[in-house]
């Protein structure tokens, strides 16, 4: 991860930074937020939060952790809030737009994946995100999840079983 | 290599696997060849693959900074203020009366300072909505 040298960091260096992880942040944001649009908003208030304190970004060694850490929490209290106002996840939603996404190659597998991760406690979504697709290592998911590395592993291979076992049946029986 | 594979999917699931582990199995599982029993798997290495190709492609806004004119404006016209009742020094000395008029005088041009700096801050603010409003409107098409 990239670090700055000095404190006067200028917008063009601030958005090249934020390019090589932005869409890290989106994927970990729409991940749990579901929705397309609530995704990316996360993910510019994460940026904005980001630009207000890019004087304190020097003393955070790891910057991209330090997003997603920052996405991580914006998504959960945004779910929060909707818990609270009974406003229910529209899954559906989710469908159509996987289906109007034509650059996506296996679209069956991104599909049947996400769904299968839908029925996941939101920690293992945050964990097997962070592992299997970012592919950060044990570390810095440690940092962002602020767990062990040992309860991390231990979450992992809960999830990584959980979609086995579905993948299994799905094979077995069809659907 | 089906012998390591097999060994691979057990540290994998087990959440034992390396980073660089992980690449062998996400690169035999995007092959072409798989082992039938392996085949269930396929769409988990294959979708966790293909869900890098979401990208964000919104353009990223960052607030603009209010122009640095209006706040030295502001200062000189303040400075000006300051300096000026400083330096300048009475040629003689007034009655008790003429004091109370030339003060009355003079709270009175201030005040009318005042007004019109704040009536020129007020544009301002409407130009920010207006450049806030039009950027919102011109980023939604």
């Amino acid at each position: 991860m990239k670090n700055f040298p000095n404190k006067h960091l200028t917008e063009i260096e601030f958005l090249d930074t934020i390019d090589m992880f932005k869409d890290k942040l989106f994927r970990f944001a729409k991940r749990l937020l579901v929705s397309h649009e609530e995704a990316q908003d996360a993910v510019q208030e994460v940026v904005l939060k980001l630009w207000v304190q890019k004087e304190k970004m020097i003393n955070y060694r790891n910057i991209e952790a330090f997003a997603m850490t920052m996405t991580k929490n914006y998504c959960l209290d945004r779910l929060k809030s909707k818990q609270a106002g009974n406003l229910q996840l529209i899954h559906s939603n989710y469908w159509d737009q996987e289906r109007l996404e034509k650059k996506i190659e296996d679209r069956e597998s991104v599909m049947l994946l996400n769904r299968l991760m839908e029925d996941l406690p939101i920690q293992q979504q945050m964990i097997v995100q962070l592992r299997d697709v970012e592919q950060f290592d044990f570390k810095q998911i440690a940092e962002i999840m602020n767990m062990s590395q040992g309860a991390i592993r231990v979450a992992l291979s809960r999830a990584r079983n959980t979609l086995k076992k579905a993948l299994l049946k799905i094979h077995e029986y069809g659907t | 290599m089906e012998l390591n594979i097999q060994k691979l999917l057990d540290l994998y699931f087990d959440g034992k696997t390396t980073t660089h582990q992980d690449k062998q199995l996400r690169t035999y599982f995007l092959g072409n060849t798989i082992k039938e029993e392996w085949l269930p798997y396929k769409s988990l290495f294959v979708g966790f693959q293909s869900s890098m190709n979401e990208k964000y492609i919104q353009p990223i806004d960052l607030p603009k900074k209010r122009g640095y004119s209006f706040w030295w404006a502001s200062a000189a016209i303040i400075a000006f203020l300051i300096i000026g009742g400083n330096l300048y020094k009475p040629t003689h000395s007034y009655t008790e009366q003429e004091a109370h008029e030339s003060y009355a005088e003079f709270k009175e041009n201030v005040l009318l300072v005042s007004s019109h700096l704040n009536l020129g801050a007020d544009r301002v603010a409407h130009l920010e909505t207006f450049n806030k409003t039009t950027t919102k409107y011109l980023k939604k098409e």
